[in-house]
């Protein structure tokens, strides 16, 4: 039914088909802290609201399971790559709901780190002292996430 | 799908709400003699406990009153609704 | 299997759960061509090569794409419709004192003693009749056989007013505080009908009454046609009528079985043996040998023969013998597994019971107990007196008298026993998941390369992902995990339950949102004069406005182009009614104001105007507007159309949240006031000719002043602002004087050209001369020294986002920078989004385009962007790079029309 990945900017809605033959679509937060890991019946009919309204024949498709957990969200939309405080620890998250798409590149961009002891060109900006110089990157738009 | 008992419209929907995280956050001033370390924290760091929360919410599509809610993230539980500038409830070990 | 066809077309239905209707179309699924002759059937030959986890291991080499079309091909459970669903859904809300969850005896017994209190009580039931198994199952209660008694509740339930009974409705979701949802199928016999119902229930107290799930036995060849659970056997000879096969083998490791045989027996079916895998024989077994059934005790099924169904079958006696018993209908059961999934759903965590070999329910976690086979209370007794007594209880809990009323008495049955029987060993699949096509020997697989947590068990094998969810699967996959590990049963663990209980249709969930209601459009007190004036209309934010006016003959670009010249040459009329308005007032009223602008509003005059920009806390221009005084203590706060109801509640927190000491009354009014804004060189004139009692003149009303009376003879404050760069009038009137006043303004603006201006003109407008527009020029990171706005620094006082301007990195002097770009070629185009080159061949680009557009009255294009050092490299040339080479400009302040401000003040 769907060979790509879509994503709706005016839904925040992702969804594509598994090779099994199952979509798996997902956006939608509880916009408070929580560790029930239970999913919130509002957030879901939205998610699923804004899914068949993208795709109106998938209406009759049925939701079979959903997943809840936490999602790791950073202040400026975007992910925190690199060392820590730390010596030796290094980090690769804050990737919200992106992380699916792009950990791909993230992955690469942590493994240059490690490799050569020197943030990748790319990765260099992603680094956890934006918060105090204030060179934020703001994704917020660019992700019509409202996270 | 919390039910919320807002100060001045009774019980409601969590959908009427919106939540502003932590609570009792002190905007550090005078700005000019505040460091940029300091100000960051400010902005940034924010708690993230498992157990009792104190945060902001606001009954949006109601009275538009902000009030402070002290809850459990992992129940969900509601312990205590206090106005904003009540102090922090006492934190009880659960 | 699949049902309907075309729009109506549903897949993955279970053939037990539909209700046979005239015309009904159905077909199998997952069996290409037919059952008889399954194509996958042919993988069995090739069991062995498709272990676990084959997936992630297998299709790497040498590359996963050359097998993914035929893994799409083998895969999926039939196919969804291709046309949008024709049917509609509902959403409804309820609150009641007590819901039951599942009308079986429990709870039943549940409701009536809960409805004797006077509570308001909500029975539901997925089944179209209530009852339960003891629609199908022998036993009497209260003297009276099972459909007599559940008629009798029916009845007594249907007359008490405060009960609402609902069935074919399914309990799908447990959520916080109590919040349930519901699916009620609706009766497809009404066309109007929707097709479901979505109730969200808020329940003081819920009673779960769920019942439990037989479970098969994993043993080889027991996925043969001809393979039922023995309650499956029961039921169909009780709900239905129908006998399944003639000549029965039923196989068991606990009680249960018994009665379904008894059941077997009485409808005619005839029983060649019962396999007991227990070595003593039960009190039961012992009862139906006498009746001439053969049992044999401590045996086991370990193979079934048969093409297409099951014709005979091998069972392995005590001693290690084997004998081959000719059968048509094998009955197994493998004990109960409660249906805890609201439980868990709740937050209950359910624990292990060793004597019933089964997940009971934990402590509640929320307001709700369980009851009956769901709590593991399997007879029927026991079931009843627990389900009156919690029903009671739980409407005293709600607030209602303690009303504790006898408890139905039924014949009790002897004692559940069962002893666990996880796995018959043997050669060939042995399935765990039926759906998924997980056997014993994957679990064995998974144990072995160290998969053992449930969670991992579950997503390596895929174990109890299919449309059941593991209904079936789960409890047996825990045991058997449990006996390769060799450690109880209660150490495994369970995965979590999570919404929906069972699949629920996307659009059940969507509801009523769809096509216009998804997302409700604003439209304008004037939307039909618009539209009778030949406005095309797009989406800005919520609201729906005119981007342009075409004429007969014209493209929309040309209707722009002709909207733009008439501002500037004529005059223009323009619904501006969205623009936010603020009044805020007080005695503190100027001292907040000077908080939340970047620039100063205390020292403004009454009567004037003032652009202002609001930041955020980090420094980031959120706004943009014309802040006025009205009175010493009273402003009217403008906002961007799309920061109206952002930047009232923005206000409202800072001043209930930070500045409690404050006081300030903020008052939203966007709603109160619609907005005509003429512009041009001759609006002044136009707004003479339609009459107002105060002088307007350039003298007496400059640019940046306001001034209220009567408009035309209606109430209005004029603001002389402009979005234009040339003389504008923004008149502000009720909504309800708007057409009026509108009308009037247009009619007496003939004389002067007046034209109907859209949006598109309008931003094309503002590009020209050079103003900033929120969220097109800058983004989530433009601080206002980015802009050009390093002044408000010198301000000796505070202001939200001012410490961090300080910041290192907003202070650096390499930032992108708001400025105007001169095509150094007239001929050149220029879109939004050109990047500027960099002369550093490392970095990929200098800034960006953010407004661009071709200037009628320059007659070529103009751009304004976002450039590094932009404001210090004034006067270079940089070259954008466009879809067609490199275009050339020069960095230029902001404004290609009219630089110097100088037609405004006209």
């Amino acid at each position: 039914m769907l060979d790509v990945v879509s994503w709706s900017l005016s839904t925040g809605v992702y969804i594509s088909q598994s090779d099994k033959g199952g979509l798996v679509f997902g956006g939608g937060l509880d916009h408070y802290p929580s560790y029930a890991q239970r999913g919130n019946l509002a957030t879901a009919i939205d998610v699923v609201g804004a899914v068949a309204e993208t795709y109106p024949s998938f209406g009759r498709v049925r939701l079979l399971r959903h997943w809840a957990g936490i999602v790791d969200i950073v202040h400026d939309s975007s992910p925190l790559i690199g060392e820590t405080p730390l010596a030796g620890l290094y980090m690769n998250c804050g990737w919200g709901t992106g992380g699916f798409k792009a950990i791909p590149a993230g992955g690469y961009l942590l493994a240059h780190h490690l490799a050569t002891g020197r943030p990748h060109p790319i990765a260099a900006p992603f680094h956890l002292d934006r918060f105090r110089t204030g060179a934020l990157i703001d994704e917020a738009a660019g992700a019509g996430i409202a996270h | 799908m919390l039910l919320i008992n807002c100060p001045w419209c009774g019980p409601r929907d969590e959908i009427e709400f919106r939540c502003a995280g932590q609570s009792h956050i002190a905007r550090p001033g005078p700005y000019d003699r505040v460091s940029d370390e300091e100000w960051a924290r400010y902005l940034f760091y924010r708690k993230n406990p498992k157990g009792l929360h104190s945060e902001r919410w606001l009954h949006d599509v109601g009275c538009r009153q902000w009030f402070n809610i002290a809850r459990d993230t992992r129940t969900h539980e509601i312990k205590v609704i206090y106005a904003m500038t009540d102090p922090k409830p006492e934190e009880s070990t659960p | 299997m699949e049902i309907g066809v075309g729009a109506e077309m549903e897949t993955n239905i279970v053939a037990t759960q539909v209700t046979l209707q005239e015309g009904l179309q159905a077909r199998a699924v997952n069996c290409w061509p037919s059952v008889r002759f399954d194509i996958a059937a042919a993988n069995n030959a090739l069991a062995r090569f498709i272990p676990a986890g084959f997936y992630y291991k297998t299709f790497l080499w040498p590359n996963w794409r050359v097998y993914e079309p035929f893994i799409r091909r083998a895969a999926g459970l039939g196919r969804p419709a291709r046309h949008p669903d024709p049917n509609s859904y509902e959403m409804r809300y309820a609150h009641c004192d007590v819901l039951i969850v599942g009308a079986g005896p429990a709870g039943l017994a549940a409701a009536a003693a809960a409805a004797s209190s006077g509570a308001r009580v909500m029975l539901v039931e997925q089944d179209a009749t209530l009852g339960g198994s003891l629609r199908w199952r022998s036993g009497e209660v209260d003297g009276a056989p099972g459909a007599v008694w559940i008629e009798r509740q029916r009845t007594a339930l249907a007359a008490s007013p405060e009960v609402r009974v609902l069935t074919r409705t399914a309990a799908m979701g447990y959520f916080d505080h109590n919040a349930l949802a519901l699916l009620e199928e609706v009766d497809a016999s009404t066309a109007s009908a929707p097709r479901a119902r979505l109730w969200q229930v808020r329940a003081k107290r819920v009673v779960l009454a769920t019942g439990a799930i037989e479970r098969p036995i994993v043993f080889a060849g027991n996925d043969r046609p001809g393979v039922m659970l023995a309650s499956a056997v029961a039921q169909y000879i009780g709900d239905f009528g129908v006998l399944s096969g003639r000549r029965a083998v039923f196989f068991t490791n606990n009680d249960s079985a018994y009665a379904s045989a008894e059941a077997y027996l009485a409808a005619g079916g005839a029983i060649a043996a019962i396999v007991d895998s227990r070595p003593t024989k039960s009190e039961r077994g012992a009862g139906i040998e006498a009746s001439g059934v053969r049992v044999i005790c401590g045996g086991a099924v370990v193979a079934t023969h048969g093409r297409p169904a099951l014709s005979r079958l091998s069972v392995r006696k005590a001693g290690g013998d084997t004998i081959e018993i000719a059968a048509d209908l094998l009955a197994i059961s493998g004990g109960w597994s409660p249906t805890l999934h609201l439980h868990c759903q709740s937050g209950g965590a359910p624990r292990w019971d060793e004597g019933l070999a089964c997940l009971v329910p934990g402590a509640s976690v929320q307001s709700e107990n369980s009851v009956g086979a769901c709590a593991g209370e399997f007879l029927l007794s026991e079931a009843l007196a627990h389900g009156a007594a919690t029903g009671a209880l739980a409407a005293h809990l709600a607030g209602f008298r303690f009303a504790p009323s006898p408890a139905p008495q039924a014949i009790s049955s002897i004692g559940f026993s069962i002893e666990p029987l996880w796995r018959v060993g043997g050669r060939g699949k042995a399935f765990v998941d039926f759906q998924n096509d997980v056997t014993a020997d994957d679990l064995a697989l998974a144990q072995r390369e160290n998969f053992i947590s449930v969670e991992h068990l579950k997503r390596y094998t895929t174990l109890g992902m299919g449309t059941d969810q593991g209904k079936t699967s789960n409890v047996n996959a825990i045991g058997i995990m449990s006996e390769l590990r060799q450690q109880p049963a209660a150490v495994s663990g369970v995965t979590r339950y999570r919404f929906p209980y069972k699949p629920i249709a996307l659009g059940a969930l969507a509801g009523m949102r769809r096509g216009e209601k998804f997302k409700p459009r604003r439209r304008l007190t004037l939307h039909d004069w618009h539209q009778a004036n030949g406005a095309v209309f797009e989406e800005y934010g919520p609201w729906t406005r005119p981007a342009h006016y075409p004429r007969a003959g014209e493209t929309g670009w040309m209707a722009e182009q002709r909207e733009a010249l008439a501002v500037r040459n004529k005059v223009g009329i323009f619904d501006g009614s969205p623009l936010g308005k603020i009044e805020v007032l007080g005695p503190d009223a100027a001292k907040f104001l000077d908080l939340v602008y970047a620039n100063r509003m205390s020292n403004l005059e009454i009567g004037k105007c003032r652009y202002g920009l609001m930041l955020n806390e980090l420094g980031v221009i959120i706004d943009d507007g014309v802040c006025s005084r009205l009175a010493d203590d009273h402003f009217l706060v403008g906002t961007t159309s799309a920061g109206a109801g952002r930047i009232a509640a923005w206000l409202q927190e800072w001043l209930q949240c930070e500045w409690v000491d404050l006081e300030v009354l903020v008052a939203p009014i966007t709603q109160c006031f619609d907005v005509i804004t003429l512009s041009g060189p001759n609006a002044r004139d136009l707004l003479s000719e339609v009459g107002v009692d105060f002088d307007i003149s350039a003298k007496m009303m400059p640019h940046l002043t306001w001034s209220g009376g009567k408009v035309g003879g209606m109430n209005a404050r004029v603001f002389r602002v402009s979005y234009t760069g040339e003389v504008s009038f923004e008149i502000n009137v009720a909504p309800s004087d708007m057409s009026k006043l509108w009308h009037v303004c247009f009619e007496v603006g003939q004389q002067f050209g007046v034209t109907p201006v859209g949006i598109d003109a309008w931003s094309l407008l503002r590009t020209e001369r050079g103003f900033l527009h929120i969220g097109a020029d800058t983004d989530g990171t433009t601080t206002p020294l980015d802009i050009g706005w390093g002044r408000v620094l010198k301000r000796k006082t505070d202001f939200i986002g001012r410490r961090s301007l300080l910041r290192p990195a907003d202070q650096r002097e390499d930032r992108l920078n708001f400025v105007g770009l001169e095509l150094i070629n007239r001929e050149d185009t220029v879109r939004v989004g050109f990047p500027v080159r960099s002369k550093d061949a490392a970095k990929a680009t200098d800034g960006y385009v953010t407004s661009a557009g071709f200037s009628p009255t320059l007659k070529r294009h103009v751009a304004l962007g976002m450039l590094e050092r932009g404001r210090a490299r004034v006067g270079e040339v940089v070259a954008l790079i466009g879809d067609r080479g490199d275009i050339s400009a020069r960095v230029t302040e902001p404004g290609a029309f009219d630089p110097k401000g100088e037609r405004v003040h006209g």
